[in-house]
């Protein structure tokens, strides 16, 4: 049995996406690209080019470059939407024998499925190179108001590309499952879709794994583009007020104000100003001109405005028609890249009362729902192997109160993982294992999920126990902490169940205080480990004392004893320069020492305490010891 | 259009999941020992065979991440190359419109050294120079316009108005050309 590929179908761009390893994977096509242009065309040496080349050519080739191809499936000629399209499109819509709409390329008639599955085909092609197998089956998507003439279009494309389509699903569900909707129980989704030429809007009922669309609407001619046209209009105008230039007329710097209308755009979502700079854009009897200007993200949505509030409009019929007021409503999906728009998030945000879910990527969340879809049918996405992640770090506390992890946030479950800790004080025979969870470094700031005590260590050198620490989390997400004296054999254990309730808000503040305090939090840590490694060097300078004794001088002793005991003194302060110094100086002067005994006894082969640094074993984290 | 809509809404519902294999089999008379170790068998052996095809799946996936590592590396660097070379074409559009006044200036002999300087880096990085040819091909180039020319058949390049770079085989992006109706 081959994979099943899940594919967006759009009217500008199109996805396919398959499920692997459990997880949605966007396949890229031949040329690069995780969204492929709906486009097809046949060229002037009969040649036929889908997806990106289609498009390269189409000023050249208008008559034949065939675009938004969806907006006919399904349709009679006499439809509004076909003669709408006809108003629009530079290629010839005429009428089937039997009353369909179909399109003229290169002087013969296609259907629209006819063409929809030239574009299939190359999907199919694709996923095939990416996946090393052939490609049968697939599940596509629709738009939730498509009947049944166009569902079936739809589905007679994937048959004439050589794709068995397993289901035809909408495109709102599809939006909705790659956000994990489908384990929702009686809740009302609306999906907010702006793509590059079309709004959609729908509101879904969910339960039980079924999705029931209670209501759509939407602009059909209403999108991305428009904003950019916006944008490329004011620029074009302010050019014209001041250099008596329309750049529209020309294609070379038509095609750069394009490009430099939606790099503004896009770089407006993220920043509040930004410049959009066209040099020699264009030349007059003067000399050359240049394009400079900024384009601050309140003008753009002055810009822009009027479209936003359009989409609203279907909104509010949409609610209507499902009988709905919008706190009804319990969870909102933006769909096409457009809603990456802050504006747009805020508008959605205020008219539904709530915020929107996000992460996914908005211009492929539909193929990677019908991804999913694919899967369950595929029966790679049988509950028993839906595998959660720990939303967030598990580690323990170590010296100094530091939280050091041992299990990463978003680590898949089920795993086991462990280290090897040590103590903290020479004859210590006891260590606490205190499990933390959270971001912050320091263990304080996160959450106490539960301690215990291992006891019975045989007295020894501080850093020399191996006590072995070993976390393992079973896919219902318990957790068995264990620690073991590696000398001894001794264990001991406690079990966390799952932290259940810690719901996605209270999750996402714990990341972005972790992000807050960052720098402070880093600091922190640092000063700790400071200390740490000064405390563990002066105690290697008493112990080297203590050790080697006869082998010294007097003076070498006194010397060395004073400095640990500066730096001792140093530690109680907060001089962290001096600490640092003191602690190299400290160091360096205990290796020194030791080199020289090397030299005056060649020979004899000094067994030191290990130094600063902790004993051999691949497993031991330098300077990690636990607390008694 | 919204009865339209709401009419085909309606009839099409998405019901996401195979039919799970529950507990109905509860309610039949319990199954005899030799019943229920052919169950656990079963169960077991098509454990072990999920088992296996996702030990597999993992390896597969490793493999072809690390064919792909070498191209990844390329491709991540390509959208920022993509937005340098916009820089790129600036400054030659620059260098391009120098009134003839400079030609012995110093100063603009440096601007030339800063020129051959960012080709050399170009060079260095594996970006290279997409030669354009004389005819249109979409598989190469990409349109801006078609227009009328006295001195061109048809589909032959009028002027390459932003050049192509490729960093070894990938297509960092098209010439964009006019072309001849």
């Amino acid at each position: 049995m081959g994979k099943i590929i899940g594919i967006d179908l759009g009217t500008t761009n199109s996805v396919v996406a398959v499920m692997e390893g459990g997880e949605p994977t966007v396949i890229s096509s031949a040329e690069g690209e995780r969204l492929v242009p709906s486009v097809v065309a046949i060229d002037k040496k009969g040649q036929r080019l889908v997806g990106r080349l289609a498009r390269r050519q189409a000023v050249t080739n208008s008559e034949n470059t065939i675009y938004s191809v969806k907006r006919l499936m399904g349709r009679k000629f006499g439809d509004a939407e076909t003669k709408r399209t006809q108003e629009l499109v530079p290629y010839e819509i005429t009428k089937a024998p039997n009353g369909d709409t179909q399109v003229v390329m290169d002087g013969k008639d296609y259907s629209p499925p006819e063409i929809s599955a030239m574009i299939l085909q190359k999907l199919k092609a694709d996923a095939e190179a990416y996946l090393g197998q052939e490609v049968t089956q697939a599940v596509i998507t629709v738009p939730a108001y498509f009947n049944d003439s166009q569902r079936q279009a739809t589905k007679d494309a994937g048959r004439i590309a050589g794709l068995e389509v397993l289901r035809i699903i909408n495109e709102p569900t599809a939006s909705s499952l790659a956000y994990g909707l489908d384990k929702k129980t009686d809740e009302v989704i609306a999906v907010y879709d702006l793509g590059g030429g079309t709004f959609d809007i729908s509101i879904l009922d969910v339960g039980d794994g079924v999705f029931e669309v209670r209501s759509t609407n939407g602009d059909t001619f209403l999108g991305g583009d428009d904003f950019d046209q916006r944008i490329i209009d004011y620029i074009a105008e302010e050019f014209q007020q001041k250099e008596g230039i329309d750049l529209r007329q020309d294609k070379q710097a038509l095609q750069r104000l394009k490009e430099g209308a939606e790099q503004a755009k896009i770089e407006l979502s993220t920043v509040m100003e930004t410049e959009i700079n066209l040099p020699y854009i264009t030349a007059d009897a003067t000399g050359p001109k240049h394009l400079v200007m900024t384009l601050s993200r309140s003008k753009l949505e002055q810009l822009v405005g009027d479209l936003i509030e359009k989409s609203l409009g279907p909104c509010k019929l949409a609610l209507e028609d499902a009988g709905l007021k919008a706190s009804d409503i319990s969870e909102i999906v933006l769909v096409g890249g457009q809603t990456r728009m802050p504006a747009i998030q805020k508008a959605v945000e205020g008219f539904f009362g709530r915020s929107p879910h996000q992460g996914v990527n908005p211009d492929e969340v539909v193929g990677i729902g019908a991804a999913i879809q694919a899967g369950v049918l595929g029966g790679e996405v049988k509950d028993i192997l839906l595998l959660d992640v720990t939303p967030l770090t598990l580690g323990i506390e170590t010296l100094g109160g530091v939280a050091t992890p041992l299990i990463e946030r978003n680590t898949t479950i089920p795993v086991s993982k462990s280290q090897i800790f040590s103590t903290a004080a020479d004859s210590q025979t006891q260590v606490e294992v205190h499990v933390v969870q959270g971001e912050r470094p320091m263990a304080a700031d996160n959450k106490s999920l539960g301690k215990f005590i291992l006891d019975g260590i045989p007295p020894a050198p501080r850093g020399i126990p191996q006590i072995e620490v070993a976390f393992d989390i079973d896919a219902d997400g318990i957790m068995n902490v264990s620690a073991q004296d590696k000398a001894t054999g001794r264990e001991q254990k406690i079990t966390i169940t799952a932290s259940s309730g810690l719901a996605e808000e209270e999750i996402e503040k714990m990341v972005a205080e972790a992000e807050k305090h960052a720098a402070e939090d880093s600091a922190r840590k640092d000063e700790v480990e400071l200390r740490n490694a000064a405390d563990s060097t002066a105690h290697s300078a008493e112990s080297f004392v203590r050790e080697y004794g006869e082998k010294l001088s007097d003076d070498v002793k006194q010397d060395t004893l004073a400095k640990a005991e500066s730096l001792r003194e140093a530690l109680e302060g907060s001089d962290l320069d001096r600490i640092r110094t003191e602690t190299e100086a400290l160091a360096l002067h205990i290796q020194g020492l030791g080199a020289q005994m090397y030299e005056a006894q060649a020979g004899e082969v000094p067994q030191g305490p290990g130094g600063p640094e902790a004993p051999a074993g691949d497993d031991v984290v330098e300077g990690e010891v636990v607390e008694p | 259009m919204s009865e339209e809509r709401a009419e085909n809404a309606e009839e099409h519902e998405d019901v996401i999941s195979e039919a799970a294999p529950d507990a109905e089999s509860e309610a039949e008379a319990p199954l005899s020992l030799e019943e229920q170790l052919a169950q656990a068998r079963a169960q077991a052996d098509e454990y072990l065979d999920g088992w296996q095809r996702a030990r597999a799946e993992l390896a597969n996936v490793k493999k072809r991440m690390e064919r792909e590592r070498g191209e990844m590396y390329d491709r991540t660097r390509i959208p920022v190359i993509a937005r340098l070379l916009n820089v790129l074409d600036d400054f030659e559009r620059a260098m391009e419109n120098a009134p003839e006044a400079l030609n012995d200036d110093g100063w603009f002999e440096g601007l030339l050294h800063v020129q051959r300087k960012f080709a050399g880096w170009l060079e260095a990085e594996g970006v290279t120079e997409i030669e354009a040819g004389d005819h249109f091909d979409p598989a190469i180039h990409e349109a801006i316009s078609q227009e009328p020319s006295d001195n061109h058949e048809e589909g032959e390049i009028i002027e390459v108005v932003q050049k192509g770079y490729k960093l070894g085989d990938q297509v960092v992006r098209p010439p964009r050309v006019r072309v001849a109706a």
